[in-house]
């Protein structure tokens, strides 16, 4: 049994004084596992990362993550507070700041990292990974390429060294050859033991790279099974992933 | 050697007034609030500097750190007082600009009661000196102020561009939901950049109140020169407010001494117009989400 590293119980959330989006939502996810949460669009998918990540607050329910400094209860914590101990949150848009140079960008992902060495230490090692980057580093974030942002975003995520990365759609906007980069990337960072919740509109992709599936409808979740089951699984293959019916 | 004249005083003005505006466009840039109160923080600074003048002797100069001081603290009580509590609000940004109406109607009434509404200026010295470069007069107090401000305005400058903190108040005008996703503590920098901004008006003011002569109800004038300033630069950069500044305040000059004076402030509200009509987000601005 690996260490589970991030525990959702009776999570439930919406926004503002709207009505709940999630409702008792239980989710587990262990060390090194890539979990991705499919389902339709309106599903809340993107919901439990933003209830994970302090963006909202769930009005129920408990996130116990099992942070270096032992196990924390994040609900109720700020995002900025959240985000200190050990857990990043990739958003929708890709959360860079365009107008601020690469090395800008990086130093910012860095931002709770007091010891200057050891930032200058994680960039670098961040800028071997992604060498690309390094030729880059005076340009501001925004003009470079789709792929170059996608790596800026990686080249921030693994300088935080976290424990548990939420990643939401990372294929969206992407050309193909660029979301197969993003999986690898995703792939090679969990590889490391960093334990990764995606969320994923391309479920056959998402799948594909992933440990977990997660079936998501209306708020709840309908069924948790291996990747590899899910995709093969008739019922949720109609729901949601659009094979046609035999004749 | 008249218009060289001109031009450099010109210049000097116009680098005062950059320096008022900076915390007008760094408050928006970052807070998104449309700081009307922001004149009347560099009155503050003025009253503070003048009676540290008549008081104590103190030269403006000097008393710059002490006067941005008094404006500081004052800009953090006003932040705990007045929009701490509906930050986050949809309608922040709209509901700012009736907050600090009133804030500004409060302590303009403030000023005119305690110090009746009378003008008044600091005369160190070199107020009424003047340098002369072979036929090119300069009086001293505006070069002085001229000076002290460009340097004070590339400080800060350096500060947003290399220090941590300055990078995480560019990162978080940028977008604050991003900047908290790196862990940048949003509401602490917004109330920073909030005094900071504030202790530039404070540090204005002590400059303004050796060159143009001052009372508790003028800086409706300013803010009218001001916004325009910062709506030609581009709301929240403060590049563009120096070089609209610069620009606007050589017109203005010019236009003061080929016309009449009484024409030269029509110059920043004839391009507060133009660029509306013509790029609405001035010339560094961003279009905002």
């Amino acid at each position: 049994m690996s260490e589970c590293m991030l525990k959702l119980e009776n999570i439930v959330a919406g926004y503002g004084y709207g009505p709940d989006i999630i409702k008792n939502i239980n989710l587990e996810l262990n060390k090194g596992d890539i979990k991705c949460i499919i389902g339709p669009n309106g599903a809340g998918k993107s919901t439990v990362l933003k209830a994970i990540a302090g963006i909202i607050i769930p009005r129920n329910g408990t996130v116990s993550f099992n942070s270096e400094k032992g196990n924390l209860e994040l609900s109720g914590m700020e995002t900025y507070e959240i985000m200190k101990t050990g857990l990043c949150f990739i958003p929708q848009d890709r959360s860079l700041f365009n107008t601020l140079t690469v090395a800008e960008n990086l130093a910012m992902a860095g931002y709770t990292i007091n010891d200057k060495h050891d930032l200058r230490v994680r960039i670098d090692e961040a800028l071997d990974t992604f060498p690309r980057l390094k030729e880059r580093l005076t340009q501001y974030a925004g003009t470079m390429s789709g792929g170059e942002q996608q790596q800026l975003i990686f080249a921030r995520a693994i300088i935080l060294k976290p424990r548990v990365i939420l990643i939401d759609e990372p294929s969206l906007g992407l050309a193909p050859a660029i979301v197969e980069q993003a999986f690898q990337h995703i792939e090679n960072i969990a590889s490391k033991g960093v334990s990764i919740l995606l969320v994923e509109q391309n479920a056959r992709r998402g799948l594909s790279s992933s440990n977990f599936g997660t079936v998501m409808d209306l708020g709840e979740i309908v069924f948790e099974k291996p990747a590899n089951q899910v995709l093969s699984d008739d019922r949720i293959q109609e729901l949601y992933l659009g094979k046609r019916k035999k004749k | 050697m008249f218009i060289i004249q001109t031009i450099i005083l010109g210049l000097c003005l116009g680098f005062v007034y950059a320096l008022m505006a900076t915390g007008l466009t760094l408050i928006f840039g970052v807070m998104r609030i449309v700081n009307l109160a922001h004149p009347i923080f560099i009155l503050v600074g003025a009253f503070a500097a003048y009676y540290l003048f008549v008081i104590f002797g103190m030269d403006p100069i000097f008393a710059i750190p002490l006067c941005a001081a008094t404006t500081a603290i004052l800009g953090a009580i006003t932040y705990k007082l007045v929009f701490e509590k509906d930050a986050g609000s949809q309608t922040y940004s709209e509901m700012t600009v009736l907050l600090t109406f009133g804030t500004a109607m409060v302590l303009d009434g403030t000023l005119s009661y305690l110090f009746k509404n009378t003008q008044r200026i600091t005369s160190p010295p070199y107020a009424t000196d003047a340098i002369f470069i072979g036929d090119i007069f300069l009086p001293t107090a505006q070069l002085y102020s001229g000076l002290i401000s460009i340097a004070l305005i590339v400080g800060l400058g350096l500060f947003l561009k290399f220090s941590k903190l300055g990078i995480a108040i560019r990162a978080t005008s940028l977008s604050r939901v991003n900047a908290e996703l790196v862990g940048i503590d949003v509401k602490f920098v917004c109330i920073f950049s909030f005094v900071l901004g504030c202790a530039l008006a404070g540090a204005a003011g002590s400059l303004v109140s050796f060159v143009f002569s001052f009372f508790p109800a003028k800086h409706w004038e300013w803010i009218a020169i001001l916004m325009s300033l910062v709506v030609l630069g581009g709301m929240g950069s403060i590049l563009g407010v120096v070089i609209s500044a610069a620009i606007l305040s050589v017109m203005a000059s010019l236009v003061g001494a080929f016309i009449a004076p009484a024409w030269s402030t029509m110059v920043f509200f004839v391009a507060l117009f133009v660029m509306l009509l013509v790029k609405p987000h001035g010339m560094f601005g961003k279009y905002l989400e």
